[in-house]
């Protein structure tokens, strides 16, 4: 894994919510899940990654913070799950995919199309054989949700170690 | 003028080109004479109107007209040749016919019209129908003037011989020039028209070739181009030669300037010193390719928006000699793709041999031991990760647990001799120190640990399948047999051993005495690791070098002894 790759994703979400939202979101302490452990996340955005490195980004969201952060960006409240609600999601990873992809190109990255999933409490659960998922917690005042890399790929001389 | 469809001979061709000129010639030249000629006539007829001679005003007139009307025909397309013979016939009867005048009057200013046959007709028709016509012309001068009985028939006034000898000469004279004139003409135009074909066939040999070499400069994978004595990049050049340098315009650009933020200071001087010597007169071409500084060299490229780009170029250089303008042909090779192909090769080779002194580091291992020591990890590890999934929020807190379970990891592998996983881990915490001084520590900066973290269990996964093999291609699964205890005693007999070659001693441990059963679970580990410590002191500080022991009457090899006693139930 190595942090150069991640940076787009991390720079792009941050931009994303200081640009919309007015705010900055937070970054937590990074920690390692295990594939099969459940979470609260009831709507997840996956992009896919190949080429120098291969594996995913997911923001996933409680449906409480989903509905939170929908409800800043649309104007009326929402608090459950619904079409609008997920399609804000998508927006949202779109950008944030867009924005990252010019960084991701000069490493030679692709990205695929992002996807977005539903389901109350689902879990994210195999994405290589080691299984190894990193989450960074964000936490801002418009909602909190989790950022999930699992990559693996060629190490570069620029490894941080 | 319309052509045939059907193509052409090449003699048609020939035929058809050439008259165009002629005819564009033809057809000025008529143009002016009918113009003037007819009008002459009309005026003459008007005279002779006056005069009173009816007949003559009236061919005045009607051969005014004829060739008014032909001059008209001719510029609606009517064949020239065609009209100059007609002209020429009607020409060459009025002229005859003024002739048979000057024998009615006697006025011999008739008989000079004769000198203009010649000029008109050799004019429209060319030296050979025009020689042939001024030649009948001749021919029927000839009878009206010398034919017996003839020019009595138009009238008494006969010329007389001198003035007769003086006709002929002028005509012939000037017929003459006319032929020979209109020879030449013919001669010089055949000359344009050979000397135009040699023109266009080479010149398309030229167009071929050069798109021939167009087609090479356009497409050449490899950057080339000329630099002047003043270090200047020719205009001709190879196209990909801009897109190796991101330029768009590089023509007349300084050589040098390309290296401007590749090359230092120094290094920028001596390469200036080495294309120099490519313009001297007598350049040792094989002493300077040994010596090329840029044979592969790392380049910083400026993009158009600025950025910075890395590329990896080959050069070589060829003198050309000349006398007027010495140059010198450089060709750029980018390499890069392949220069990055091989560090690539380079890292996966050393990852490989990295991997394969793990794999030997690992197969002088139990398995069991093994398996004690990735259970081990991985607890510490989900240690690791609970304080990071806590609220914890004092980073120095936080900080200082992840490095004191890294530190026990890596304890336990040096122990087992793992030495590639222990420097990994001391890496680890090396970052982790920093950024423990760091006051500007944020949680984005352990980023980068996490993600280590995920390769150290990656490793143990690795390791653990590794296992899985080894004890297949074995073929004997070591059993619980061995007591598990035994384990623990190993691996302090193995660092007792390790100590003691580092530091040149020879020690035993003696375990005899040590019942292990009796240590419960939990307590395992920590009583290890003091047993370590304790082991370690005592091997470094309490036992002394084998010569010393010699000396001081001792037994060479020293020995620790280890042992349990069971005090009174608490």
């Amino acid at each position: 894994m190595n942090q150069a790759y991640v940076n787009p994703f991390i720079n792009a979400t941050i931009k994303l919510f200081e640009e919309i939202f007015h705010t900055t979101p937070v970054f937590g302490k990074p920690y390692l899940l295990k594939a099969n452990e459940t979470h609260n996340w009831d709507v997840s955005a996956m992009i896919g990654l190949a080429g120098e490195t291969q594996g995913a980004v997911i923001l996933a969201f409680s449906e409480e913070n989903a509905a939170k952060i929908a409800t800043a960006m649309i104007g009326s409240p929402k608090t459950a799950l619904d079409e609008d609600v997920t399609d804000v999601i998508g927006e949202l990873i779109n950008i944030v995919a867009g924005n990252a992809k010019k960084d991701l190109e000069q490493m030679r990255i692709l990205i695929s199309l992002p996807t977005i999933i539903t389901g109350s409490n689902h879990r994210i659960v195999k994405t290589d054989k080691a299984a190894v998922l990193v989450g960074i917690p964000f936490t801002s005042d418009k909602g909190d949700f989790q950022l999930l890399i699992s990559m693996q790929g060629l190490l570069t001389d620029e490894d941080n170690f | 003028m319309e052509k045939a469809t059907k193509v052409p001979t090449e003699r048609k061709l020939k035929n058809m080109v050439q008259r165009d000129f002629e005819e564009q010639r033809k057809v000025i030249v008529l143009t002016g004479m009918i113009g003037l000629g007819s009008l002459t006539l009309f005026l003459f007829a008007f005279l002779s109107f006056r005069a009173g001679d009816i007949t003559r005003a009236i061919a005045d007139i009607v051969l005014g007209v004829t060739t008014l009307a032909i001059l008209f025909a001719i510029h609606r397309g009517f064949s020239v040749i065609k009209a100059g013979t007609i002209v020429s016939t009607l020409f060459m009867l009025f002229i005859l016919f003024l002739s048979t005048q000057g024998f009615k009057e006697g006025g011999y200013y008739n008989f000079w019209w004769t000198v203009s046959f010649s000029t008109v007709s050799i004019f429209f028709l060319g030296y050979k129908r025009g020689g042939l016509f001024t030649l009948s012309f001749f021919v029927l001068l000839g009878v009206i003037l010398f034919a017996p009985g003839v020019g009595e028939l138009f009238g008494k006034h006969r010329p007389d011989s001198l003035f007769v000898s003086r006709l002929i000469g002028v005509n012939i004279l000037i017929a003459g020039l006319v032929a020979i004139f209109d020879l030449a003409r013919d001669r010089i135009q055949k000359e344009l028209h050979q000397t135009n074909l040699q023109l266009s066939k080479t010149t398309s040999e030229l167009q071929s070739r050069k798109k021939q070499s167009d087609a090479i400069f356009q497409n050449v994978r490899d950057g080339l181009f000329l630099i002047s004595s003043e270090y200047k990049i020719s205009a001709e050049h190879s196209a990909s030669l801009e897109n190796i340098f991101n330029l768009e315009n590089i023509s007349e650009k300084d050589f040098f300037s390309l290296f401007n933020e590749s090359l230092t200071y120094k290094e920028m001087g001596s390469f200036k010193d080495f294309i120099e010597m490519f313009f001297v007169d007598d350049p040792n071409i094989e002493l300077l390719e040994t010596i090329n500084p840029v044979e592969q060299v790392k380049m910083n490229l400026m993009t158009k928006d600025g950025t910075l780009v890395v590329k990896h170029l080959a050069f070589s250089f060829s003198p050309i000699l000349s006398e007027t303008e010495p140059m010198v042909l450089v060709s750029v090779r980018d390499r890069t793709d392949e220069v990055n192909l091989e560090n690539r090769i380079k890292l996966e080779e050393d990852k490989r041999k990295k991997e394969m002194e793990s794999l030997f580091q690992i197969l002088h291992l139990d398995s069991i031991m093994l398996r004690e020591f990735i259970e081990q990890t991985e607890a510490e590890l989900e240690a690791v990760n609970d304080i990071l999934k806590s609220k914890e929020e004092n980073f120095g807190v936080v900080v200082n647990s992840i490095f004191q379970s890294i530190h026990a990891i890596k304890g336990d592998a040096g122990l087992l001799g793992l030495s590639n996983f222990a420097s990994k881990l001391h890496e680890i915490e090396d970052v982790l120190v920093k950024l423990r001084e760091l006051k500007t520590s944020q949680w984005k900066d352990l980023l980068g640990t996490t993600f280590s973290l995920v390769e150290i269990k990656r490793e143990l996964t690795e390791i653990s399948e590794l296992i899985k093999k080894i004890e297949t291609f074995k073929g004997t699964l070591t059993t619980s047999k061995a007591p598990k205890e035994d384990v623990y005693i190993r691996s302090l007999d193995r660092l007792c051993h390790r100590i003691s070659n580092q530091f040149g001693k020879e020690v035993i441990l003696n375990t005899a005495k040590f019942d292990i059963s009796k240590i419960e679970g939990d307590l395992k580990k920590p009583i290890k690791d003091i047993l370590v410590q304790f082991t370690r002191n005592a091997l470094v500080h309490g036992v002394e070098a084998p010569e010393e022991r010699i000396k001081v009457k001792k037994l060479k090899v020293g020995e620790i002894k280890l042992s349990s006693k069971k005090q009174a139930k608490s």
